[in-house]
């Protein structure tokens, strides 16, 4: 049992070609078409499209992979960090005028437009329509809702292209074939459960599997552990939306919109806290409200003094989000860990204390001496076969015992020729 | 009985005659032997130099073959409290007359400092009560977390710790009895490397025969190998700023490992002390340490609170690294 870094399976399991995108058919026709007007060195009436839909549909995704398939260089801007004239200027205008030196078309990628609200908003938007009116390459814009009312204008300036919901059909063998790579065991009911849960939304069922798949299976039990959703947003968008929020109030907006318990997402910002946060000073910080945060979930559950948890959400949430002095980096997200090893451990402590017990004895050692003075050596002294063999024959040890001593044995390189 | 297999049982002292070092202390207790008679005796000493051995050592001498039952052994960091220490003397051990020609039984508590001053006092009550059939034979590392009224009533026998010619004699004769070869520079870095602490030289003697003729650089490899001593290597990543790094080590160490959260910091401060850091530095490291096992005793999970705890030694480490 050791520790995999777990790639997100919305990244490892990602179409590599445009074919290989599931549904929405007519969307990918006309995105293709118009597409390849600039493809061919021309430039269509409309400079621009404006790809909407429901989330985890695949319209990031079809951007990105067109981009990879026909060899553009793609410049992603995300319309929720747009915070000065600078900004744009630098990353999205210039970069779409320089006269290219390597050779390569662009492909100008600006999500989550509809994102753009509070005061500056009329403003980055009048900047993404400069954007538009004098770009030399395609730009594709993003949006969940494409008929927001603030984006008339740009509506002008795009070709729409609608992408609809998955159905439920073709969720349940996407996620199939998924398991089928991971070899991983399923009931056909248990994907579909996890399909219609999803409502159409590709990212989320395939979330979902992943985080079924801490159990080896996928069946319907397993399943029905998730909680049924009602999901404004999922798990990546929360975390990201708390790392980079700047405010009490957006920070705690994700305890809504983070469609699992609280304690699942103290493990996934855990996991990504030091990917984003390079800063050791606001690491440090931050990780203080998370042990605090736990301290106070500690005390909650220990003197059934439930008005405790409310610090925890607090600290969790704004706690973190508010420990930074500046911007967090752009990271890839990953999968909790620990979720993935915390049943295995107490049961290895128990086997573990079994035999510490009957060799503490025999030595006249604490438990814990015999731990250190004698149990840690076994690892190495395995190293030697036929030692090992002889140690579990005296020892009586079981099955359980001998394979976790050989495991950790198996990972100790000491790198010399043994004989 | 079949032939031992860890040398450290193998080669235990069996008699007062196979004590290594401790002259002084072995002929007194030869005398109270002769005697068949003896006060409360308390041993004190740095770990490994024989102090439970020789407590085993004298109630075999003393007992002979019958030592088994005339002999309760317990160790207070294993007993849930004074409470069952008092249950297993009263219940096991006091109500049946001693065996043969010696009237009194004897209980050996081994490293007795764990116990708290409270069960101190209650240890001192036990003793009272059971002064006339009883003897105590209490190993410590520290007379002076012993509480006085205890220390008046037991004499008090300060082991010391092996001269580096006695451990490497010791070492030699097993390497001899086992057929081992093994050069003069490895017992030096084996002594080195164990502090004066017998047991651990033996372990590290008996782990790196395994892989052939015993040099430096094998019991270098060995004793960097053993757990939990690769600690080292988490300091030296949060010194260069790899967070995810020791981060990974704290995880593997808690969930494939499987050592506790206070035994990850145990051995942390160990290694605190022989870093490559002002002192200023260590000592702050050091109350970090402190704070964290604390916080570990009042959350509820162990990774959170270990990971938290190298974020702030990273922000410290980096700030002298530089």
């Amino acid at each position: 049992m050791s520790i995999r870094r777990e790639e997100i399976w919305t990244i490892k399991h990602k179409p590599r070609r445009i074919e290989d995108i599931i549904g929405n058919e007519e969307a990918k026709k006309a995105f293709l078409d118009w597409l390849n007007i600039w493809l061919k060195g021309k430039v269509p009436v409309k400079k621009a499209v404006l790809l909407y839909g429901p989330p985890g549909i695949g319209k990031t995704l079809l951007a990105e992979t067109a981009a990879l398939q026909f060899n553009l260089e793609l410049i992603e801007i995300n319309a929720g960090d747009i915070y000065s004239l600078e900004f744009v200027k630098k990353t999205a205008l210039a970069t779409s005028k320089e006269t290219s030196f390597v050779n390569k078309t662009k492909l100008i990628l600006v999500d989550e437009l509809d994102s753009i609200e509070g005061p500056k908003a009329n403003y980055v938007l009048s900047m993404l329509i400069d954007l538009i009116k004098e770009s030399r390459y395609p730009v594709v814009f993003i949006a969940n809702d494409g008929w927001k009312p603030n984006l008339f204008q740009i509506r002008n300036l795009c070709l729409m292209i609608e992408m609809k919901k998955l159905s439920t059909r073709s969720i349940v063998n996407y996620l199939a074939n998924i398991c089928k790579k991971e070899n991983l065991k399923y009931d056909e009911e248990a994907l579909k459960i996890i399909a219609e849960r999803s409502e159409g939304d590709m990212r989320s069922a395939i979330l979902d599997l992943q985080f079924c798949s801490i159990y080896g299976r996928i069946g319907i039990r397993e399943v029905n552990l998730l909680s049924p959703k009602d999901r404004q947003s999922d798990v990546f968008n929360s975390i990201r939306k708390l790392i980079y929020a700047t405010n009490l109030f957006s920070a705690k907006s994700v305890l809504d919109e983070f469609p699992y318990d609280q304690d699942t997402l103290l493990l996934w910002i855990e996991e990504n806290l030091f990917r984003f946060y390079t800063n050791p000073k606001d690491l440090a910080l931050a990780y203080d409200k998370l042990s605090k945060a736990d301290i106070y979930r500690a005390r909650a559950n220990r003197e059934r003094y439930w008005r405790f948890l409310l610090y925890f959400s607090d600290l969790i949430t704004a706690g973190v989000a508010l420990s930074k002095s500046q911007k967090p980096t752009y990271a890839k997200m990953q999968f909790p860990q620990t979720l993935k090893v915390l049943s295995g451990q107490k049961r290895i402590r128990e086997v573990r204390d079994s035999f510490l017990e009957k060799i503490s004895k025999k030595n006249h050692l604490s438990k814990s001496k015999a731990l250190n003075e004698i149990f840690w050596y076994l690892p190495v002294m395995f190293k030697n076969e036929k030692f090992a063999n002889e140690f579990i024959k005296k020892y009586e040890l079981s099955d359980e015992l001998a394979d976790y001593l050989k495991n950790l044995s198996s990972n100790i390189d000491l790198k010399l020729k043994t004989k | 009985m079949s032939e031992e297999l860890l040398w450290i049982e193998k080669y235990r002292p069996k008699r007062l005659d196979d004590i290594v070092n401790q002259e002084d202390i072995v002929r007194s207790l030869k005398k109270l032997i002769e005697e068949k008679n003896m006060p409360h005796l308390l041993f004190t000493g740095p770990p490994g130099v024989g102090k439970t051995a020789t407590a085993l050592a004298f109630v075999r001498d003393l007992y002979g073959e019958e030592w088994r039952n005339n002999v309760l052994e317990l160790n207070a960091s294993d007993e849930r409290g004074i409470d069952t220490i008092r249950e297993k003397i009263r219940e096991r051990f006091a109500k049946t007359l001693p065996l043969g020609d010696i009237p009194f039984k004897i209980v050996i508590l081994d490293e007795s400092d764990a116990m708290t001053s409270e069960a101190q006092t209650a240890l001192r009550r036990i003793m009272e009560i059971y002064a006339k059939n009883i003897r105590f034979i209490l190993t410590c590392n520290y007379s002076n977390r012993i509480i006085e009224p205890i220390q008046s009533r037991t004499v008090v026998l300060r082991f010391s710790p092996l001269e580096k010619e006695h451990v490497i004699k010791r070492l030699l004769f097993i390497a001899q009895n086992e057929k081992v070869k093994v050069s003069n520079e490895a017992l030096e870095v084996i002594y080195d490397l164990s502090g004066g602490d017998l047991r651990r030289a033996i372990n590290l003697l008996q782990s790196s025969s395994l892989f052939g003729e015993v040099t430096p650089e094998i019991v270098y490899k060995v004793a960097g190998a053993v757990k939990p001593r690769e600690v080292r290597s988490i300091f030296e990543s949060l010194m260069k700023g790899d967070f995810e790094s020791a981060r990974n080590s704290i995880l593997k160490m808690l969930f494939n490992d499987g050592i506790s959260g206070s035994e990850i910091i145990y051995h942390l401060y160990r290694e605190t002390y022989r870093l490559n850091v002002p002192d200023e530095c260590k000592l702050q490291l050091i109350e970090i340490l402190g704070e964290y096992e604390y916080r570990i005793l009042e959350g509820s999970s162990e990774e959170i609170q270990l990971n938290s705890m190298l974020a702030r030694m990273q922000l410290i480490l980096r700030n002298y690294s530089k």
